[in-house]
């Protein structure tokens, strides 16, 4: 095991790692930015090191500082977190060469996931459902198209981005025109007259499968997080088990997510995410190649500490667990706490915090790096905290969530859980019926 | 020894893209040792001598900008002018200087040889001589 961790992150998810370190019996370095000198993960870790000044670039994204960091407190392995540098294959590997161990999958792992082209290839290959798609011309017969790809179906530009060459076609009939507008529009546009047809899915959930995997072969999945409720693809609230999600499903989701981590030969904890279309089609979105933010939500669920999980692998340890096909029937639902106005659209706000004050009781969890005095600082992420509420089925973790989000107090700067509260008793949610771009319709609802 | 200028190239844009004054890299039997400049792109920047914290009772303490092993090159008592060499800082394989940012004398030296620093961390107390 090793002896000393160097935590290379800051906020909720530094104070989740130091956390899983304490209970492990290994000794902790936390690194900060100059305006973090009083943050929680710095005054909970054994030791610190200042990396740099507030700006990311030269702090929390510094790697010679990081590394420096590491062999001037003789830190043996290195936790990258989320964000930052957790899916940087040049950390990756840097942190190997320097002798440290970094606590994540091998840099090719993380190189090949990362180009989205490259990854969908990849697990294709593996025999995972991907979106369906093909290059297409003038020569194309639509009939193949139609029958390969299916309707609705979206022409995109090869070269494309922007939106530019890019044609919906929901009648059969409409796609001759609507191909050769695009191909005249992607040759204007990116001087390649190159498209190509993908299905375009409407009404999508997206459902993302928690995986892990030892240095010997073994890959399990640990079932399902359902993270449909989300603005601009920031996710907003997430549960376990997913409400669309069947026994029958949830056995093959997992399987394609062990497959698909299985082509990298993944040998940590990650995340495959899909697009679900109820009641049964998924395909491959992206692989995240590091520990998520609502990993507390599948923690929960199991009852696995994914966090001591990833530790122990790291150090060369078996997985002694089998796939969680089964779950258990209990329920679990996420809310993420921003220091954002969501009245102003979710407009982030720095400040001190005055006044504050946690929820509990039964059935709930609190992951954060806040406290009473904290000030905020501009630089980073919004996230306050996490509120993670359990119950034996959907309607007591809503209650008790809804419970937690009316005790919470926290004074000095606004937060997203007057959101929350008004979102959770929506009746599409309640109905487990959000699709991803339900939230983004319902706020223009509202206002 | 054989030069990859194309190397050396490479080599002399990272040494300015971030202000380095000397590096050395080894690669099996080839060390090759960069040396460049002071006062070239890093000092019209200002990013090259360190950064000192005027005191108030006329001294300047003189702050590490990097996070790393401290050698010491000066001595308490010793004269510095400004731009003076007072010691280094080697992050991995990568040696910055610590430049006075004042001419004065030494007043102590807070951190001793060989040991690790982090960024900001006082290395240098120095009282002016004169005021620039």
């Amino acid at each position: 095991m090793f002896r000393k961790i160097l935590v290379a992150n800051r906020g909720e998810i530094a104070v989740r790692i130091l956390r899983a370190c304490r209970e492990l019996g290994i000794e902790t370095v936390a690194v900060h930015s100059d305006v973090d000198a009083d943050a929680f993960h710095v005054k909970l870790a054994d030791e610190s090191v200042c990396i740099g000044p507030a700006a990311v670039r030269e702090s929390y994204l510094n790697i010679p500082a990081i590394l420096s960091a590491a062999k001037i407190t003789g830190a043996d392995a290195v936790h990258p977190g989320y964000g930052f540098l957790a899916e940087n294959d040049r950390f990756a590997e840097l942190t190997g060469h320097s002798g440290i161990r970094f606590i994540g999958p091998a840099a090719s792992a993380i190189r090949t996931m990362g180009n989205k082209k490259e990854a969908r290839r990849h697990v294709a290959a593996a025999g995972v459902p991907v979106v369906p798609g093909m290059d297409i011309s003038s020569e194309t017969d639509p009939r193949e198209v139609i029958e390969k790809v299916g309707l609705p179906l979206m022409i995109k530009a090869a070269a494309g981005g922007g939106g530019k060459g890019m044609r919906l076609v929901r009648e059969a009939e409409d796609l001759p025109r609507a191909l050769s507008r695009a191909t005249s529009e992607a040759m204007a546009s990116f001087g390649s007259g190159e498209v190509y047809a993908e299905r375009y899915l409407e009404g999508v959930h997206h459902v993302e499968i928690q995986v892990a995997g030892d240095r010997y072969g073994n890959v399990i999945h640990l079932g399902e997080r359902d993270c449909s409720s989300q603005r601009r693809h920031q996710k907003l609230l997430e549960e376990a088990p997913s409400p669309v999600v069947t026994p029958e499903l949830r056995r093959a989701m997992g399987q394609a997510a062990v497959r698909a981590a299985r082509s990298v030969d993944y040998d940590t904890v990650g995340t495959v995410e899909f697009l679900l279309l109820p009641p049964d089609e998924f395909y491959f979105l992206e692989m995240n190649t590091r520990i998520q933010v609502e990993h507390s939500v599948t923690e929960e669920l199991t009852g696995v500490d994914l966090v001591k999980l990833q530790i122990t692998l790291a150090a060369g340890n078996r997985l002694e667990i089998p796939s969680f096909d089964e779950i258990p029937s209990r329920h679990v639902l996420e809310c993420r706490i921003n220091a954002e106005d969501y009245t102003k659209g979710f407009l982030p706000r720095g400040g001190t915090i005055r006044t504050f004050h946690l929820p509990g009781g039964p059935g709930i969890r609190i992951d954060t790096h806040i406290y009473a005095g904290y000030r905020i600082p501009v630089n980073y992420d919004s996230l306050l905290m996490k509120i993670i509420a359990v119950g034996h089925d959907r309607n007591e973790a809503i209650v008790r969530m809804r419970r937690a989000l009316e005790e919470l107090v926290v004074e000095g700067v606004p937060t997203t859980a007057p959101f929350h509260l008004r979102f959770l008793e929506d009746e599409t949610f309640r109905q487990g019926k959000v699709d991803t771009g339900y939230v983004e319709r319902w706020l223009g609802s509202i206002q | 020894m054989k030069i990859d200028l194309g190397k050396l190239e490479n080599l002399a844009r990272l040494m300015e893209e971030n202000d380095l004054v000397e590096l050395e890299i080894e690669d099996g039997e080839t060390m090759m040792a960069l040396e460049r400049e002071e006062g070239s792109g890093a000092l019209r920047r200002g990013g090259a001598l360190s950064a000192g914290i005027e005191e108030g009772d006329g001294s300047v303490t003189v702050t590490s900008s990097h996070v790393g092993v401290f050698t010491r090159h000066r001595s308490a008592g010793e004269s510095v002018a400004a731009g003076d060499l007072l010691g280094e800082v080697r992050v991995m394989d990568v040696k910055y200087r610590v430049l006075s940012p004042v001419a004065g004398v030494i007043e102590e030296v807070l951190v001793e040889d060989g040991i690790g620093v982090e960024y900001g961390q006082a290395l240098f107390r120095i009282t002016r001589t004169e005021r620039n």
